[in-house]
């Protein structure tokens, strides 16, 4: 069945890839919450492939604190430094996975720069 | 005192004129293409190859700006003495009877600069061959082995090029000793001091720090609980295949970044935690980029004992084993057509010297190779 998902991403990013369109983006977006872990890395990778599409998506889904913290990390992964003040607040937040995933993203993008 | 970095190579024979940083590896990268030329190692990679894999062992783009010639395949061994004595004769250098076990530093870097011309203006086996003898005899260390590295299968006196690369196993200088020890390996395997210098290691590794085996993670999973200390397959791995598992709560662990910069910060991290633990040739299990992390760390000069690589996404050249860093096997485990990969665009498959290649009979799932019930129904410690 997840084969199937999977397959189902890679369509999405090539269809948002050709359209531009937002709507395959949420597609893999959503996907960032999948229970399992292959659905999970493949949205991620395929997300981060977009590039600068990409990140406003991630920043609807900061906003949201959706997917945490692997959002963080994905707008890390993006290496735009102009996205550092959107993560750092969250370097102090209460739960310490989310902390320590914000302090981790702003090591991966200073070390970009 | 270790070399500088080199932002760019000196192109042409001027290198051999000059003995600044840059013009010393300079001429040690020639000299060792050079032997990759001659033994045909290029075409050897590109025939056992995927096409699409960037799997020569040099690569083009990497040779033209050292300027150098192709150079066609050298059909074996020529006789060196008499090859040395007609080099020798047209520079009047000082032919050595062959009783002389030491060899005489050239100091004339003139000498140097004309056979490195006719070399790069020729491209001929029999220049190409003139330059290595000539550098046998070169003032720097780092060019003599390079020398004899590239010179040995090429050579019919290899004891004389055993005795300068085992020469440059004793070198106050990493690289040196690098080159030496891997040339030394494959020119002569069971030389004794190869052994002196496992043993050496050994002994030091017993002294400073303990056997530790540890689990390294992947892409987006450092808050995942399967490789830290009560998760399933680290309980599974210390339980069952490795007592030795380090198992304290400041166990290294690493962004899971998905980035080229995320990865490198991890492995001057590693790099870091291994020099606070005061832990020596440790063995690693690693899975998915958690791997090229580990590749990372054997490039920045670090020795690590055995790597485990599970379901590692393949991108050689730009992550692969420094071989002499990794003292023990490299075991790769994978399954079929694993679809993480394929969206990452690496390749499913080492083709890569010294990396043992393990496919499990499962398709697609790229977590399946840290999961216990995978381990223990298709006998992976077996494997390792």
């Amino acid at each position: 069945m997840w084969v199937l998902q999977a397959i189902g991403l890679f369509l999405a990013a090539a269809a948002w890839r050709l359209t531009g369109s937002k709507r395959f983006g949420e597609v893999l977006i959503r996907s960032l919450s999948a229970e399992n872990e292959n659905l999970k890395n493949i949205a991620g990778i395929l997300i981060v492939r977009a590039g600068k599409n990409a990140e406003p998506l991630l920043q609807d889904a900061l906003r949201r604190r959706e997917n945490l913290p692997m959002t963080l990390s994905l707008l890390a992964d993006l290496g735009d430094g102009m996205v550092e003040k959107e993560i750092r607040p969250f370097s102090t937040d209460q739960d310490p996975k989310v902390a320590e995933a914000a302090r981790q993203a702003l090591r991966v993008l200073a070390s970009n720069r | 005192m270790p070399f500088q970095i080199v932002p760019e190579p000196v192109a042409g024979p001027l290198s051999f004129s000059r003995s600044d940083d840059a013009a010393i590896l300079t001429q040690a990268a020639v000299l060792l293409a050079i032997g990759a030329q001659l033994r045909g190692d290029n075409k050897r990679f590109r025939l056992a190859s995927v096409p699409s894999a960037a799997s020569a062992a040099i690569l083009d783009e990497e040779l033209k700006p050292l300027g150098l010639p192709a150079l066609p395949e050298s059909p074996g061994r020529i006789d060196s003495a008499h090859n040395r004595q007609m080099l020798f004769s047209r520079y009047n250098l000082p032919i050595p009877s062959q009783a002389v076990l030491t060899e005489t530093v050239i100091e004339d870097l003139n000498v140097f600069a004309d056979v490195a011309k006719t070399y790069f203006s020729e491209g001929s086996s029999k220049s190409a061959i003139d330059l290595m003898e000539l550098c046998l005899r070169h003032r720097n260390e780092l060019v003599r082995v390079s020398a004899a590295a590239a010179y040995s299968e090429h050579s019919s006196e290899l004891d004389r090029l055993i005795r300068i690369l085992e020469a440059g196993t004793h070198s106050a200088e990493d690289l040196v000793r690098s080159i030496s020890a891997t040339a030394l390996a494959l020119a002569a395997p069971d030389h004794a001091r190869l052994k002196e210098m496992e043993g050496t290691t050994r002994r030091t590794g017993a002294a400073g720090a303990r056997d530790t085996t540890m689990l390294i993670h992947g892409t987006w999973a450092q808050n995942s609980p399967w490789w830290q200390p009560g998760g399933d397959f680290h309980s599974y791995i210390l339980r069952s295949v490795r007592p030795d598992l380090y198992s304290q709560p400041d166990r290294f662990g690493w962004s899971g970044g998905y980035s080229d910069a995320a990865r490198a910060l991890a492995a001057t991290d590693l790099g870091t935690w291994v020099q606070n633990h005061n832990e020596q040739g440790l063995d690693l299990i690693t899975h998915s980029h958690g791997g090229n992390v580990a590749f990372l760390v054997t490039q920045n000069g670090l020795d690590l004992g055995e790597l485990i690589l599970l379901s590692c996404p393949v991108h050689v050249p730009k992550y692969q084993p420094d071989m002499a860093h990794a003292r023990k096997q490299v075991v790769s485990i994978r399954v079929h057509f694993d679809l993480v990969i394929l969206a990452d665009r690496g390749g499913q498959r080492f083709n890569f010297p010294g990396v043992t290649e393990n496919v499990l009979p499962i398709w697609f799932d790229h977590f399946a190779t840290h999961r216990p019930d995978v381990w223990r129904h298709h006998n992976v410690p077996a494997m390792i």
